[in-house]
């Protein structure tokens, strides 16, 4: 008589005929070389030889591969778009690392120990051991000024970040104010001007010090670049013009929250409209937490 | 039996991920030790860094062994990762070093350029033991306030470190293994104080 082996039990098996992770492990063990270097050099923009990945440029292909390259079996994905978890775009991501890891995914931030971002950091704060993997449409803050790549670094290493104070002063002077709203400059650990990627400007202060680690993924146009936890970042500023992130008159119509990044929703033809939570993990938990205590506080 | 017929990796998608995340955490947070994953290491090296060597080498990469590290080291790591060598310790990506007495100056290893300081040459540190009587405190991205470590460092290596990290972002990134431990040293790592031990 023979006893059948007992199977370890483990996530879902990944799909036959792909790599883990899809990427070949040539691929892979480059663009890891490359995010040692980017997390050894916070905020510097390191070049990788990005790869075809099986959907288009524009639907994160860089942040793709950095996730490819850094997941394993053991960790649980979670991919936004926007705060959501149910756009398409993150839908077809997950269920892209569903199918070549087999690795468990979830909408819960706390749960999650890899995610894949566009555009939003969730309003749950992060934690040591995770991982933010951001997706990447532009990566250099210099190019608005100096569009040969080969200059712009000339003025990373010289740190000649002029011109760039320079041009948000002028907007100060035209409007009163700077008018980047998305993917506004950042300064890193004092030396690396970076690109946060279109997130809005009130994420931005969870950049700074945050304890997990943030890597940064342009897949068109090839580089890498991190922020270790615990790293200084501060949004470029002047002293008669402190930065400041945007705020709301009104709480967030579903849970009522009100140190949250709010989304306008139109409701009908009319033109109607609603705030709510880009976030809609903290947004669907804080419904439920509020569904629980009305009984206790009525 | 031939250093060659020594297993790589069991499981080498699995456990190179496993040893990067290692080494990705070591860097991210400095002083906190690592474990990577576990393999039967050639006569020289220890399984820590037989493990980062085969999760970072390949064709495209260039390799420095201290002249210490033994033939079978070598023959092992050409067999599973194709890696270069090189004599020229300026040329290496990676520098292996296992006697940390007499290896060369920190300042003989490449820093990279002002524009491209990611062409700088990595350090793996073999150590007997990571625990060592000697202190050091540190500070920099990946540490909130500030890492005590006692490690076997001795002063002429923290006062190269130091005046190294004076140049960021010139410099080298470091590794230091032991057994299947692995401890991050990043440039951006700076030396807040240290006391020598006994
Ligand atoms: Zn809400």
């Amino acid at each position: 008589m023979t006893l059948s082996p007992q199977l370890p039990s483990s996530p879902a098996l990944p799909e036959p005929g792909f790599n883990f992770a899809y990427l070949d492990e040539q691929t892979k063990r480059s663009i890891r070389r490359a995010a040692l270097k980017a997390v050894a050099i916070p905020g510097h923009q390191i070049p990788f030889s990005s790869r075809e990945m099986p959907m288009s440029y524009g639907w994160g292909t860089g942040g793709v591969q950095v996730t490819a390259s850094v997941i394993g079996q053991m960790d649980t994905l979670k991919v936004i778009d926007q705060g959501a978890d149910d756009t398409t775009n993150a839908v077809n991501i997950r269920r892209f690392f569903r199918k070549v890891c087999g690795i468990n995914t979830t909408e819960r931030t706390e749960e999650a120990t890899l995610i894949q971002t566009r555009h939003r950091i969730p309003e749950t704060p992060l934690r040591e051991g995770q991982i933010m993997v951001y997706q990447v449409p532009m990566p250099e803050p210099l190019y608005f000024i100096e569009p040969s790549r080969t200059e712009a670094n000339k003025m990373h290493a010289l740190e000649e970040y002029g011109p760039v104070y320079v041009r948000l002063y002028e907007d100060i002077t035209r409007f009163g104010h700077i008018a980047m709203a998305y993917d506004y400059p950042v300064m890193v650990n004092d030396r690396y001007l970076m690109k946060p990627s279109p997130i809005p400007r009130f994420d931005n202060p969870k950049l700074h010090m945050n304890p997990a680690l943030q890597l940064f993924g342009a897949g068109r146009e090839k580089r890498i670049y991190a922020l270790p936890p615990y790293t200084k970042v501060k949004s470029l500023d002047f002293e008669d013009h402190p930065f400041t992130v945007e705020t709301w008159d009104q709480p967030c119509e579903f849970c009522g929250a009100t140190d949250t990044y709010l989304d306008e929703v139109v409701t009908d033809d009319q033109g109607s409209r609603l705030w709510i939570c880009s976030d809609t993990d903290y947004c669907n938990q804080r419904q439920q937490n509020n569904h629980l205590l009305t009984p206790t506080l009525s | 039996m031939l250093t060659t017929q020594l297993p790589g990796f069991k499981d080498p998608v699995h456990d190179a991920q496993k040893t990067f995340r290692a080494l990705l955490d070591a860097l991210a947070r400095p002083g906190i030790q690592q474990t990577t994953a576990s393999l039967t290491p050639p006569e020289g090296l220890k399984p820590s860094c037989a493990a980062a060597c085969l999760t970072l080498l390949d064709l495209e990469t260039t390799v420095w062994l201290q002249p210490s590290i033994s033939g079978s080291a070598r023959s092992w790591l050409l067999f599973h990762t194709g890696c270069r060598f090189t004599a020229d310790s300026q040329t290496a990506d990676f520098a292996v070093i296992d006697q940390i007495e007499i290896m060369p100056r920190l300042d003989e290893f490449n820093w990279g350029t002002a524009a491209y300081p990611e062409a700088s040459t990595s350090l793996l540190i073999q150590l007997p033991a990571l625990e060592g009587t000697g202190s050091a405190v540190l500070q920099g991205p990946g540490i909130l306030d500030t890492i005590a470590l006692q490690t076997p460092l001795r002063t002429p290596f923290w006062q190269q470190w130091q005046a190294m990290t004076e140049n960021y972002p010139l410099g080298l990134d470091a590794w230091c293994f032991a057994d299947r431990q692995v401890l991050g040293l990043p440039r951006t790592a700076q030396l807040a104080g240290r006391q020598e031990g006994q």
